[in-house]
């Protein structure tokens, strides 16, 4: 085990405070979750009770994973963001440099025991995460396609942040640094959506971001909720499936526009009969296709629906943001320096 | 073990080695001396693998520390002029993560920590939280760390500084107990005395510069050219003693105090034998004659001095 994440987790995982923050979080995702059974009950009066409990358990999942998502960009920079510049501040870091640890070992060791407490914490929620499974409407994997793009927005957003704690001469320099990227990442890019939207939407809607349909958002590509919301619903399966309203409904209708489905109706000749295609009122994708060949009539409803998934361009940026942040993290802890790294603290230190 | 040849380092505009050399021996025990900012720290952390040069070369154990600090670090413990603990750490589990990271096989990391607890005299503060450690303790555990994966050259920065009488005794004992082991060692210090007495060799520092080098007796011989000479005799014959040593060209600098004459004297044991015999030819009871070589603050103050008067 690396040595470094080893004594990071006794260190942290020792104290009260991890105690009372595993706690205080369980509850929290607990009643929020008990919040989403509410609405979800409340949504779902009148169709069949086999039908309903899907649907409420498909509601819980997307509401569970918006939410840990948020978690994940709220908590991730502050997790990782003292690693390095805690370690010079208390004059540790020169000891070791002088060790026999690689430099891509030490990174490697503060970015999974930055992870480690955020791994416990999804950990602590297992029960939680595995009530919808319970209530139907969702599929293993689903889940775990989910948890696996948190977890990799999870690694990235630490490693941007080890990287900006390598470089920052404070505490509060590299915390402020950590979450303005996160932020940006996570949610700058919505405002950034926007805008594209309102700029590319067609001659007859201009300044409408309803009108958008039929173009590729490039904002998007970086945006965890799009990245996940995309493994995990893929838009044509999702317009197969008839129905759908939940927590996920705004993410979809955006991912549709860009294959060209709007709420517009795309009126469309199948193979079997005509039908309709698109977004109604009160969100949810309406669907009448041809039994015979859906697929088909689906195809030549939206040409655009070849447009390639969100999600792997999502996983590609990522990964090469942590790459270059772990290579560059990296850099900045290699010694022999050209000058020493002082901080303001170990500066005054110093004097 | 260490050379360096004609090492510059530069902060800016600021010259930290100024073409500095230095030759450490295998099983030595140098002491860097100069008063703060010589250079003394500086010159450890481009040992010590941690600073760049800018020029010369240095070797450590037969390798660069610049373009193979791997290496380098294998052989080496440093510590530094200040602590680096974590508070919440006890003593033991300290010195296991930094044997781990030292890469000393698991099966050996109990026995190397409970042995260097005992080295260092604090087995009995082993399950003791870092933080409730004395300072004179803590040093002595940063000690310790530095020679988990022993290492045969330690680089001690200042390690006495801010420790009480007692502790300095301890770590002064410690040193040399390591250099009986056969380690290398180079320390810093500026308090002088610290050096005195467990230093087989002295390397002077003064602007980037190792200005002298050698064993003290080497350097005290080279460098300083009188001897101080202290005769006790009584108060009514310190005139006639007086007019007897004021009238030797091979003295200087003559000071009574309180029935004691000081002087300075150029020369050997023979001058000094000489003027004893011409004070007891001329009836003046000399009760006490001694000759106090000179110390390592004399020494430093002299080089110090002849430097400046050469800029």
């Amino acid at each position: 085990m690396n040595p470094v994440l080893a004594r990071e987790v006794k260190e942290r995982f020792r104290t009260r405070r991890a105690s009372f923050w595993v706690f205080a979080w369980t509850l929290l995702v607990g009643l929020f979750v008990y919040l989403l059974y509410l609405m979800a009950r409340g949504s779902y009066t009148g169709v069949g009770r086999l039908v309903a409990t899907g649907l409420m358990g498909r509601f819980m999942f997307e509401g569970i994973t918006l939410v840990l998502m948020t978690a994940v960009i709220m908590v991730v920079p502050g997790l990782a963001a003292l690693a390095i510049v805690s370690e010079r501040e208390r004059q540790t870091f020169p000891l070791l440099q002088v060790t026999q640890l690689k430099p891509m070992q030490l990174i490697g060791g503060k970015l999974w025991s930055s992870l480690a407490f955020l791994l416990l914490l999804l950990l602590a929620i297992t029960p939680v995460m595995a009530l919808p499974l319970l209530y139907g409407g969702v599929g293993v994997d689903e889940v775990l396609i989910a948890l696996g793009m948190i977890l990799l927005t999870a690694v990235t957003l630490g490693s941007v942040s080890i990287y900006v704690s390598a470089r920052a001469k404070s505490s509060r320099a590299a915390v402020a640094g950590s979450y303005v990227i996160a932020f940006l990442i996570g949610f700058f890019t919505f405002a950034l959506m926007i805008g594209e939207m309102l700029v590319f939407s067609p001659n007859d809607n201009v300044g409408d971001p309803f009108g958008f349909q039929g173009r590729e958002l490039y904002t998007i590509w970086p945006n965890p909720y799009f990245g996940m919301v995309d493994a995990v619903v893929a838009p044509l399966n999702e317009i197969q499936s008839g129905v759908e309203a939940g927590p996920y409904a705004v993410f979809t209708q955006v991912l549709l526009r860009r294959q060209g489905v709007g709420f517009n109706p795309v009126p469309f000749e199948g193979v079997g009969r005509g039908g309709v295609i698109g977004v109604g009122d009160d969100g949810a994708i309406a669907v009448d296709l041809p039994k015979d060949d859906p697929a088909a009539a689906v195809a030549q409803v939206a040409p655009a629906l070849r447009r390639g998934p969100i999600w792997v361009r999502t996983i590609v940026i990522f990964l090469t943001i942590t790459l270059i942040s772990l290579i560059r993290a990296a850099a900045w802890v290699r010694a022999p320096a050209s000058k020493p790294f002082l901080t303001r603290r170990s500066r005054n230190a110093t004097a | 073990m260490i050379s360096m040849q004609q090492v510059d380092k530069r902060y800016g505009g600021l010259k930290a080695l100024d073409g500095l050399d230095l030759e450490v021996e295998e099983g030595s025990v140098v002491g860097l001396i100069g008063p703060n900012g010589a250079g003394k720290t500086t010159s450890m952390l481009v040992m010590s693998t941690l600073l760049g040069r800018d020029g010369g070369s240095v070797t450590v154990a037969g390798e660069d520390p610049q373009h193979s600090p791997e290496k380098v670090r294998k052989v080496l413990g440093y510590m530094p002029d200040f602590f680096g603990f974590y508070d919440h750490l006890t003593a033991r589990e300290y010195l296991e993560f930094f044997a781990s990271t030292q890469h000393v096989p698991g099966d050996q990391i109990l026995s190397v920590t409970e042995d260097l607890l005992g080295l260092v005299d604090l087995d009995h503060k082993a399950d003791a939280e870092v933080n409730t450690l004395s300072r004179g303790m803590k040093q002595r555990l940063s000690l310790a760390r530095a020679l988990v994966h022993d290492p045969r050259l330690l680089i001690l920065d200042e390690p006495a500084s801010g420790l009480d009488p007692r502790a300095r005794v301890q770590l002064r004992e410690l040193i040399a107990e390591l250099s009986r082991m056969g380690k290398t060692v180079v320390i810093s210090s500026h308090i002088l005395s610290e050096l005195e007495g467990i230093c087989t060799h002295l390397a002077v520092v003064d602007r980037g510069k190792v200005r002298a080098f050698g064993d003290l007796n080497q350097i005290r011989s080279a460098l300083v050219s009188g001897r101080r000479v202290v005769a006790r005799l009584p108060d009514e014959q310190v005139d006639q003693a007086l007019e007897i040593v004021n009238g030797d060209p091979a003295v200087s600098e003559v000071d009574v105090e309180r029935g004691r004459l000081r002087f300075m004297m150029a020369g050997d044991d023979e001058v000094s034998s000489r003027l004893l015999a011409g004070l007891v030819e001329a009836g003046v009871p000399v009760s006490e004659w001694r000759l106090d070589a000179a110390g390592l603050e004399e020494i430093f103050l002299q080089i110090t001095a002849q430097d400046e008067a050469e800029q």
